[in-house]
């Protein structure tokens, strides 16, 4: 039975505290690039070429990522063809 | 508002998106360190998942997330609430047939872990670096005490100060948590 947070003794508190470890920083670096393929998705429907994948791999470059397998996967989601 | 509530939506664009800026992406990466260590544990250590499909998953955690960024979170506590409900429906997909079931008691945990972690980003400068020394990194009070330049006794009234502030914004979260819905 897992006392309610509020109840629990400074012990607990500080345990809980050191609870989460960090993620990979691979993983983090990933998920934090989404707003730049968003953009990259903008430059894609400007130049209206979703569905290409040389200019799927240049809106990335655009944007200062190297195309990769799963950016080029979130690129296509994100400009709505994924 | 919270910094997820304030990431802004400039221009629409076809896909029915927005154009991030600047301030949005720092905004963003603030989220992704927020949520990070909590969608990984729940991922690896509460679903037992092998590196691959973590890594996946986690990636797909986030990525639901930003879609979702538009419109739908208003404050910090929603936005809690939605990675804690994406994490668990991105695991279970990516779960295979023989897997072992998650481990709730592990989710509980770890849920506490993310509302303690919240509630220490809350606290006043001085009382959450010192509940950071004192419990997260397990100094001494004596070495707190020199590092910033306070008496021993200031560190340790500062640190029941924290605790006293944590406890009470637990115990609000908590009594949230017991009127809304486990997520699926």
């Amino acid at each position: 039975m897992i006392a309610p947070m509020g109840t629990r003794p400074d012990d607990d508190m500080d345990e809980t505290l050191r609870g989460l470890d960090p993620a990979p920083e691979p993983w983090v670096a990933r998920a934090e690039e989404l707003p730049r393929i968003q953009r990259a998705a903008e430059l894609l429907a400007q130049r209206r070429a979703i569905g290409d994948e040389t200019a799927m791999a240049d809106a990335l470059r655009d944007v200062g990522l190297e195309p990769d397998e799963a950016r080029m996967r979130a690129l296509a989601r994100l400009a709505g063809h994924g | 508002m919270g910094i997820e509530g304030a990431v802004s939506h400039g221009t629409a664009h076809a896909a029915g998106g927005h154009v991030p800026s600047a301030a949005d992406e720092e905004r963003w990466a603030a989220i992704v360190e927020r949520f990070a260590p909590y969608v990984h544990a729940v991922l690896v250590r509460a679903y037992g998942l092998d590196r691959q499909r973590a890594e996946e998953a986690f990636g797909e955690v986030f990525a639901r997330l930003w879609l979702h960024v538009d419109g739908v979170i208003s404050r910090n506590r929603d936005l809690g609430m939605l990675v804690r409900s994406l994490a668990r429906g991105v695991a279970a997909e990516v779960a295979a047939p023989g897997d072992p079931p998650p481990r709730d008691d592990l989710l509980r945990e770890l849920d506490d872990a993310l509302a303690v972690r919240d509630a220490l980003a809350s606290l006043p400068a001085l009382e959450r670096e010192v509940l950071v020394r004192q419990a997260v990194r397990e100094e001494e009070d004596a070495g707190i005490a020199r590092a910033l330049g306070l008496s021993v006794e200031a560190v340790a009234v500062e640190g029941s100060r924290a605790r006293r502030h944590l406890r009470e914004t637990l115990d609000s979260v908590s009594q949230e948590r017991m009127r809304a819905p486990e997520p699926g």
